[in-house]
C-alpha cells in the first residue's frame, strides 16, 4: 500500500516538479532576453512603442516603370543570393556551395568563377569592374581583382558578415561593423553592429539594417561610429543608396512590411505598409526616382516617384528573387532560385524601354 | 485575415547561425533534467558537420525527439525545426518565448505549395543555420519502422548544396522515468549529382539502416503514462 502510495506520489510530483521548472527557467530566460545586444559604441535605450515610426496607411500604386525582365541564365547549378554590378557591363553574382558567376558583356554570357570555399556565399560588393568582396555565411572574405575569376580567401573572427559594402576598391565594411581601409590588407572590427544589411555610398558614410525584438533598426555612420537613425514595426532586410544621403530601406514579411526612405541621411519616412505580403529581401535604384524591390516571388515591387508610391510588375519568370542590383538608369539585375521542380538559381535582367 | 491569425509569421523569428541568449540558457538548464529523466545515450557523434551546414533528417516518434537532438547537437550552428507552430502563437507568454528561443520554421499546413516556407528554409541555410525536419511527415508508427519520406528535406539540400544529416530515434515512443534512448547519428549525406528521387531513396535507406531493432526492455516503468504523454 505504501509503495502504491509512493508511485502516485511520484507519479504526480515529477511531471509537475519539471513543468515547473522549465517554466520557472522560461519566464526568467523571456525577462533576461529583453536586454538589448551590447554594443562598442552604445545604441540608445529599447526603444518605447511610442519611438517606432509610425506606418502609413496603403498609398495608391504607380505605375511600373516600362520595360521587361528576360532571364539571362536559368540553368544556374545553385541558388544566388547576392549581386552586384559596378557597371552596367559588369556585374558579379554569389550563391550557395560557393557559386560565384560573372559577366564583363551586361550579362549576355555569365563565367563560373573559383571561389574556393563551399559554404554559401551571402554579400558581394562591387565597387570596380575588376575588384569585388564577398562574405560566405561562415565568415570567410573572398576578394577577387580580375572580374571575379579567381579569388583569394581570408577568415574574419566571425561567423556572420550577412553582407558587405565597398564604396572604393580599398574600403570595405561589412554588416557586422568590419571594416578594411587598405584594400582587405587588414581588418578592424570597430563596433559589433549584427546587422543583416550595409550599404556605403562613400567611404565616411554607411547606413545599415538590423532586426532587434521584433523591430526593424536602422543604424548610420558618419565617421564617428554608429548610431541609432529610425526603428520600424517590422523587420527589415536591405538597405540601398542613390547618393550620400539618399536611401531606401525596405523589410517585413507576412506580419507586415516596411519600405523606408530617407534624403538628408538621418531622417526615415516610412513610405509603404501592406500587411501579409511576402517577405521583402532586397531593394536596387536606377535613380533617385526608380526603385525595385524584390520579394522572393517572381514579381517585383516597383516605384518611379521616390517611393512614393508602389506598383507590382510582373516579370513573367518562374522562380523566386532574392536581391537585386541596379548599375545604370534603365538596368538591373537579379538574381534568387530557379522553381522547386528543376532547382537551381537564375539571373534576370530588366532592360527599361527608353522613352523619348 | 484568417491566416494571419492562425500562423505565426515566420519573418518575425530569427534564423541564423547564432543560438540566442535565450536558447543558451535553457540549453544550460534544460539538459541537465532531460539527463536526470532520461538516459540518452549518444552514437556516431563524430558525423556531425563541425564547418558547414546542413539538413537533419530524424525519424519522430515522441516529444522528446526534438528535446534530445537540441540536446545532443552544438548550439552552434542553431538547429531549426519545420513544424505547424500555430498554436505557439496563441499565448503571449509563449509567443515571446518562441521569439525569443527562435529555432522554429513555421510550415502552413494549408499552403500548397508552401513558397514562403522555402523562402525561409533557404534564408536559413545561407545564414549558416541548420534545418532540422521529420521526413515521415508525422508520427511513425512503430519503434525500428519507417514511413516513407516526403520529398521537401531533398529540395531544401539539394538547392542549397548542403549534406542531409541523418539520425535515428530509437526508444522516444513510450517513455518513462530512467528509460535509455538512443540517438545514432549517421554519415552525412552529400547532395551532389544527386536527383530528388535518388537522395530520397538515399536518405530513406540509410535512416532504415541506421534504425536498430527495438524491443521492450521490460523492468519497472515509473511515471510510464505522464513521461510518454508530456507533451
Amino acid at each position: 500500500m505504501g509503495g502504491s502510495r509512493t508511485s502516485r506520489l511520484i507519479r504526480w510530483k515529477v511531471p509537475s516538479l519539471f513543468v515547473a521548472i522549465v517554466t520557472l527557467v522560461v519566464v526568467t530566460a523571456t525577462v533576461l532576453a529583453d536586454t538589448p545586444p551590447r554594443s562598442a559604441n552604445p545604441l540608445p535605450s529599447n526603444p518605447l512603442p511610442s519611438d517606432i515610426l509610425p506606418v502609413d496607411p496603403p498609398t495608391p500604386a504607380s505605375s511600373p516603370p516600362p520595360g521587361r525582365w528576360v532571364i539571362q541564365n536559368g540553368a544556374i547549378g545553385a541558388s544566388l543570393v547576392d549581386i552586384s554590378c559596378a557597371d552596367a557591363s559588369h556585374c558579379v553574382a554569389v550563391g550557395a556551395a560557393g557559386m560565384i558567376l560573372s559577366t564583363a558583356d551586361a550579362g549576355n554570357s555569365w563565367s563560373t568563377g573559383h571561389s574556393g570555399t563551399t559554404h554559401a556565399l551571402v554579400g558581394v560588393s562591387c565597387p570596380s569592374p575588376t575588384v569585388c568582396y564577398a562574405v560566405s555565411n561562415f565568415g570567410e572574405l573572398l576578394k577577387t581583382g580580375d572580374a571575379g575569376l579567381t579569388w583569394s580567401i581570408s577568415a574574419l573572427r566571425n561567423p556572420k558578415p550577412f553582407a558587405i559594402s565597398c564604396p572604393t576598391i580599398t574600403v570595405c565594411v561589412t554588416a557586422d561593423g568590419f571594416e578594411t581601409h587598405n584594400g582587405g590588407g587588414s581588418w578592424q572590427q570597430a563596433s559589433r553592429i549584427a546587422a543583416l544589411n550595409v550599404a556605403c555610398p562613400v567611404s565616411y558614410r554607411c547606413y545599415a539594417v538590423r532586426n532587434q525584438l521584433g523591430h526593424g533598426v536602422i543604424l548610420g555612420n558618419n565617421s564617428g561610429g554608429w548610431t541609432l537613425q529610425a526603428v520600424t514595426p517590422y523587420f527589415l532586410n536591405a538597405v540601398t543608396c542613390t547618393g550620400v544621403s539618399a536611401c531606401v530601406a525596405a523589410g517585413g514579411g507576412e506580419s507586415g512590411t516596411n519600405i523606408l526612405t530617407t534624403v538628408d541621411g538621418r531622417n526615415w519616412t516610412v513610405q509603404q505598409h501592406r500587411a501579409g505580403q511576402q517577405t521583402l529581401f532586397d531593394v536596387g535604384c536606377t535613380t533617385v526616382d526608380t526603385c525595385f524591390v524584390v520579394d522572393g516571388t517572381a514579381s517585383v515591387l516597383t516605384t518611379t516617384d521616390q517611393a512614393q508610391t508602389w506598383a507590382w510588375q510582373s516579370t513573367g519568370l518562374a522562380g523566386s528573387l532574392y536581391a537585386i542590383s541596379c548599375p545604370a538608369p534603365d538596368s538591373c539585375f537579379a538574381v534568387g532560385s530557379a522553381p522547386s521542380a528543376t532547382g537551381g538559381g537564375l539571373v534576370a535582367h530588366f532592360q527599361a524601354e527608353m522613352t523619348r | 485575415m484568417e491566416t494571419r491569425s492562425s500562423v505565426p509569421p515566420a519573418d518575425l523569428l530569427p534564423v541564423q547561425r547564432q543560438a540566442t541568449p535565450m536558447f543558451r540558457f535553457l540549453k544550460l538548464t534544460v539538459v541537465p533534467l532531460l539527463h536526470l529523466l532520461f538516459r540518452i545515450k549518444v552514437e556516431g557523434r563524430e558525423h556531425i558537420p563541425k564547418d558547414r551546414t546542413y539538413v537533419l533528417i530524424a525519424n519522430h516518434l515522441n516529444w522528446l525527439d526534438s528535446f534530445a537532438i537540441l540536446a545532443t547537437f552544438p548550439a552552434e550552428p542553431r538547429v531549426h525545426f519545420l513544424g505547424d507552430t500555430t498554436i505557439l502563437v496563441t499565448r503571449k507568454v509563449q509567443w515571446a518565448l518562441v521569439k525569443s528561443v527562435a529555432g522554429f520554421i513555421p510550415v502552413n499546413r494549408k499552403a500548397r505549395p508552401d513558397t514562403v516556407l522555402f523562402d525561409h528554409v533557404n534564408r536559413c541555410l545561407q545564414r549558416g543555420g541548420v534545418v532540422a525536419l521529420y521526413p515521415e511527415g508525422n508520427y511513425g508508427s512503430a519503434e525500428g519502422e519507417i514511413m516513407p519520406f516526403k520529398k521537401g528535406f531533398a529540395h531544401f539540400a539539394i538547392d542549397n548544396h548542403v549534406p542531409v544529416l541523418p539520425v535515428a530515434l530509437s526508444g522516444t515512443q513510450d517513455l518513462w522515468l530512467r528509460k535509455t534512448v538512443r540517438l545514432i547519428i549517421g554519415p552525412a549525406i552529400e547532395t551532389s549529382g544527386q536527383s530528388i528521387e535518388s537522395l530520397v531513396a538515399l536518405s530513406e535507406a540509410a535512416m532504415r539502416e541506421l534504425l536498430p531493432s527495438y524491443s521492450d526492455p521490460g523492468g519497472i516503468k515509473l511515471l510510464r503514462k505522464g513521461l510518454t504523454h508530456l507533451f
